[in-house]
């Protein structure tokens, strides 16, 4: 079930890279993303994933579409046939899916950092030198 | 454990954001190119809306530009200084990518964008000394200080526009590549006209001439090759003055003389030797409205973005307007209120070579002239390539000019070298010329302005609103003995060079003809009669002889018929030859397919039009006669040998039909002319038979077979225009070959009351892929119709009312 804080947390992403797209290369992206990671509570791996890469392929997806509307799409059409896929739609459909795995990447690399952050402070208590003896020799 | 899934995985995440954000081999940058906030999706939706607005302080004055429906761009500036300044700006705004890549191409710096691929064709571009031809050109013109400011306006407002740019407004071909655009610089104006010089008198045949010659002799070369044919009609025949001058200089050819041996195989890739152009011009008697009529239109190779930018430029003293080259400031070819010109190809050979003999092969220092030692002047370029290291290439000067073809370049067992003598590396001002024919107001302005213009080689055509119509073949030609530079020549012998240039005054021209009309196709400029040297690498038999038929049978001439001529698609090769080579045939060995194309060629008007059959079965019959009779010479393993011309096969073939050459190697029967003819019949017959079965979606029609495409200069895949639907074919009127042909066409008929111009090119006016007007022209280009361009009056720039039909008007200010 898709929960209520996820669309928000969503939708943030999504303005907030749309925002920062305007002044930054597209790499900015990763950044939200990778704090969303992070601060995202519940660390669901797949949903964390889930949600950047929805938001970033949505914005990425969206605008392209909005400017083949707006458009008419010429130079679509012509990369589609540079990149040899059947038709325009489907380079707006790279373009979202380029942008939702940068952003989804990003945030499984956030989430991922704090687990193994979260994970690290009790092993260094836990384990004395003798284990690391041990597994060494 | 888990800092490590943690690790890999943030490793590769950050590889890949790396990844989509380099070039990797044909791939563009993935993440930058398809980011729809700066990628190429923002080149959809610049450009064709026109939302930038020229933002400069540079502007001495008002301006003001108004874009037509074509996009042309008509600029009213008060100054120079703004005029072209907006001309380098405009010009850039539409085409940056195109003017940068041609300065890059012609500097031999395309490895930089392109890796490896391209290194052997930057090698050559240095090697041939166009960068040095271009620095040559720049310090010419500094020493007119009013051009030399043409060229830095026009340099300062391409900067104006770079310098106002983001990554998102980039041309798309940036972003494709992943490359910025850089600095442009006064030199770049420089190499873009020798970039274009070299297309025009790049094609020599001198080292296959020289391995023709040491095969079958100088007699036989002379029968293969004659240098005017019978029959042939020259632009200029028999001018009486020609009698008259007394001062005439004609360089002795040194009684030993003797043509050494030439490269024997890889000669390096050349321009197209169908690079040439029709115009012509038709006095105020023969047309309907009594005005005079100019029509242009050059062949090149046909390029998107499209090789002309057309646009208008005028200040209170000036008012010019006609087809630009991106990258050179003013009208090349064009018109203002009182004259038209129009421009082809003179092709008058100027590039000759030299055989370098060393003093000392290992070290290769020195080399020796009349017996002497002289050093090289080395010159050491670093070509650098994209994601490899630079390789260094050592350039040797000598008295001639650059060795091209050496040890490390063409040929790594030849103990030769062979320099490039080349009269675009001589300074001259030939911008110099192009802004005062701008300006001119009647022919003799018009053929002052000419004197400063050495090269390439060009046939002006010319009109005026005096009615005057005219012809001045222009070029600073070197006056040679007969024979000079048809050969590699020897280097070691300093009497081998150019005895000086035929004086600016016996170059040939004609005003007002009795005829009423003058015309030039690039067929020989004068006749035998004409007292110096003229020869060329190939002078065009068919066009030439066509436009005269038409030109001279004709009377009322309107606007419609000259646009009618320029799309005419007979082909006088085919009335000339086509029942020679029918009668030859030995009807009793058909089958039924070759009864029909029998019947069909019988019955054909001689028409190349696009849905015509006959001229397909025509083409390849010649293509396979032609091959089988110079089976001698075609693709010889280690000789590059030169192959006679179409038109002096079939002289030879109808007037003396005993030659040996005829005879084809492999069999031992000897062959006559009518063996070989039915032989090819039958092959060309079944290829194309072969063609249908492979292509049997497709209708056997001539465009369909032709199948022309204008690639784009970056042969970006999807940035071609492909099935371009269009008849014609070389020695055509209409010269549309497979990649090459009209690359523009323009119509002008001078009123007393200004030009009335149309025009189309086989593109556009923008470079951007994404803007309808990168390719808007070509489906009224392949119809053979013009568009009617505005020519606005001064005073419609200064009055508060805008002309209507403009989609766009920017007034600037101070």
């Amino acid at each position: 079930m898709i929960n209520k804080n996820e669309i928000i947390y969503g939708a943030t992403l999504f303005f907030i890279c749309a925002l920062l797209q305007f002044y930054f290369p597209w790499w900015i992206i990763a950044i939200p993303c990778f704090t969303f990671g992070i601060l995202n509570e519940k660390s669901n791996f797949f949903k964390t994933f889930c949600i950047a890469f929805i938001a970033l392929g949505l914005l990425w997806g969206l605008y392209a579409a909005f400017i083949q509307l707006y458009t008419g799409s010429e130079l679509s059409r012509r990369i589609s046939t540079m990149f040899q896929v059947p038709s325009n739609d489907f380079i707006g459909l790279i373009t979202a899916i380029i942008g939702g795995l940068t952003g989804g990447l990003s945030a499984l690399c956030g989430a991922l950092v704090k687990w193994s952050l979260v994970d690290l402070k009790p092993v260094k208590v836990q384990n004395s030198d003798s284990d690391d003896v041990d597994s060494d020799y | 454990m888990r800092s490590s899934i943690a690790g890999i995985i943030c490793a590769f995440t950050f590889f890949c954001i790396v990844a989509l954000d380099s070039k990797i081999n044909n791939f563009p940058p993935f993440g930058r190119f398809l980011d729809p906030f700066h990628g190429f999706w923002q080149n959809e939706i610049n450009d064709d809306k026109l939302k930038s607005q020229i933002h400069t302080t540079n502007l001495n004055n008002k301006a003001k530009i108004f874009y037509d429906s074509l996009l042309i761009p008509h600029i009213y500036a008060e100054n120079e200084h703004d005029l072209y300044f907006l001309q380098g700006y405009i010009t850039a705004r539409h085409r940056l990518w195109q003017m940068e890549f041609q300065a890059m191409a012609a500097s031999g710096r395309l490895s930089e964008v392109f890796g490896e691929a391209t290194v052997d064709y930057d090698k050559k571009m240095r090697r041939l000394g166009i960068r040095m031809a271009a620095e040559k050109f720049i310090e010419e013109t500094k020493k007119d200080k009013k051009i030399y400011k043409v060229i830095e306006s026009y340099s300062e407002g391409v900067n104006a526009y770079i310098n106002q740019l983001e990554f998102k407004d980039y041309p798309v071909e940036y972003k494709f590549f992943n490359y910025k655009p850089e600095e442009w610089t006064p030199l770049k104006i420089g190499l873009i006209f020798k970039f274009i010089q070299y297309s025009l008198s790049g094609t020599d045949y001198d080292f296959e001439n020289t391995n023709v010659l040491k095969q079958i002799g100088q007699k036989n070369f002379d029968l293969l090759f004659p240098n005017i044919l019978p029959g042939q009609e020259p632009i200029v025949n028999n001018d009486s003055i020609w009698a008259e001058w007394d001062d005439i200089v004609q360089p002795k050819k040194p009684s030993d003389f003797k043509p050494l041996s030439g490269l024997k195989k890889n000669v390096y890739y050349k321009p197209d030797p169908d690079n040439g152009s029709n115009n012509w011009a038709v006095a105020g008697s023969k047309t309907k409205n009594g005005n005079p009529i100019l029509s242009n239109d050059p062949h090149l190779n046909l390029s998107l973005p499209s090789i002309w930018f057309s646009n208008q430029l005028t200040t209170p003293l000036m008012n010019v307007m006609g087809m630009s080259i991106p990258g050179i400031p003013c009208v090349i070819s064009g018109y203002n209120d009182k004259i038209a010109w129009g421009v082809t190809s003179a092709r008058r050979d100027d590039k000759d070579w030299y055989k370098i003999l060393y003093s000392d092969h290992d070290h290769l220092s020195t080399y020796i002239v009349d017996g002497k030692y002289e050093p090289f002047e080395l010159n050491i370029e670093e070509i650098k390539i994209r994601e490899r290291e630079s390789i260094l290439d050592t350039i040797r000067y000598t008295i001639w000019g650059p060795i091209v073809y050496d040890q490390s370049f063409g040929n790594e067992k030849q103990r030769a070298g062979y320099a490039l003598r080349w009269s675009a590396h001589d300074p001259s001002s030939e911008l110099k010329s192009i802004y005062l024919m701008n300006k001119s107001q009647n022919y003799e302005q018009f053929s002052n302005s000419l004197k400063f213009f050495s090269g390439p080689s060009l046939n002006f055509a010319f009109i005026s609103s005096d009615n005057d119509i005219a012809m001045n073949i222009q070029g600073r030609f070197p006056n040679k003995w007969v024979d000079q530079g048809k050969f590699v020549m020897n280097g070691a012998r300093s009497d081998m060079k150019w005895q000086g240039y035929i004086p600016q005054d016996h170059n040939i021209n004609v005003l007002n003809p009795k005829k009423g009309f003058v015309s030039s196709a690039n067929e020989n400029p004068a006749g035998k009669e004409y007292p110096y040297y003229t020869y060329g690498q190939y002078y065009e038999y068919y066009r030439n002889r066509r436009l005269h038929q038409l030109l001279d049978s004709g009377q009322n001439f309107t606007v419609n018929d000259m646009s009618k001529i320029l799309n005419d698609n007979y082909s006088l090769f085919a009335k000339e030859n086509l029942h020679f080579l029918l009668n030859h045939l030995d009807q009793m060995q058909f089958n039924p397919s070759e009864k029909e194309v029998y019947d069909l060629l019988s019955k054909w008007d001689y028409h190349y039009n696009k849905d015509d059959v006959a001229p397909i079965y025509l083409e390849e019959w010649v293509n396979h006669l032609m091959a089988d009779i110079w089976d001698e010479f075609h693709n010889h393993p280690t000789k590059d040998y030169r192959l006679p011309t179409r038109e002096t096969t079939f002289y030879l073939l109808q007037h003396d039909s005993s030659l040996y050459f005829f005879d084809a190697l492999e069999t031992t029967k000897i062959e006559s002319i009518s063996d070989i003819i039915n032989n090819t019949f039958h092959s060309s017959v079944n290829y194309v038979e072969e063609w249908k079965q492979e292509n049997k979606e497709e209708n056997l029609l001539w465009s369909k077979y032709k199948g022309t495409k204008i690639k784009h200069m970056g042969l970006l895949p999807g940035f071609h225009a492909l099935n371009i639907d269009n008849g014609g074919y070389k020695g055509i009127i209409n010269a549309t070959k497979e990649g090459h042909g009209p690359s523009f066409r323009m119509v002008v008929e001078m009123t007393k009351n200004g030009p009335l111009a149309y025009q189309v090119i086989p593109g556009g006016q923008s470079g951007n892929a994404g803007s309808p007007f990168y390719d808007n022209q070509i489906e009224k280009f392949n119809k053979g119709e013009l568009f009617k361009v505005d020519f606005f009056k001064k005073d419609t720039f200064i009055s508060a009312t805008p002309p209507e039909g403009l989609i766009k008007i920017e007034i600037l200010k101070k």
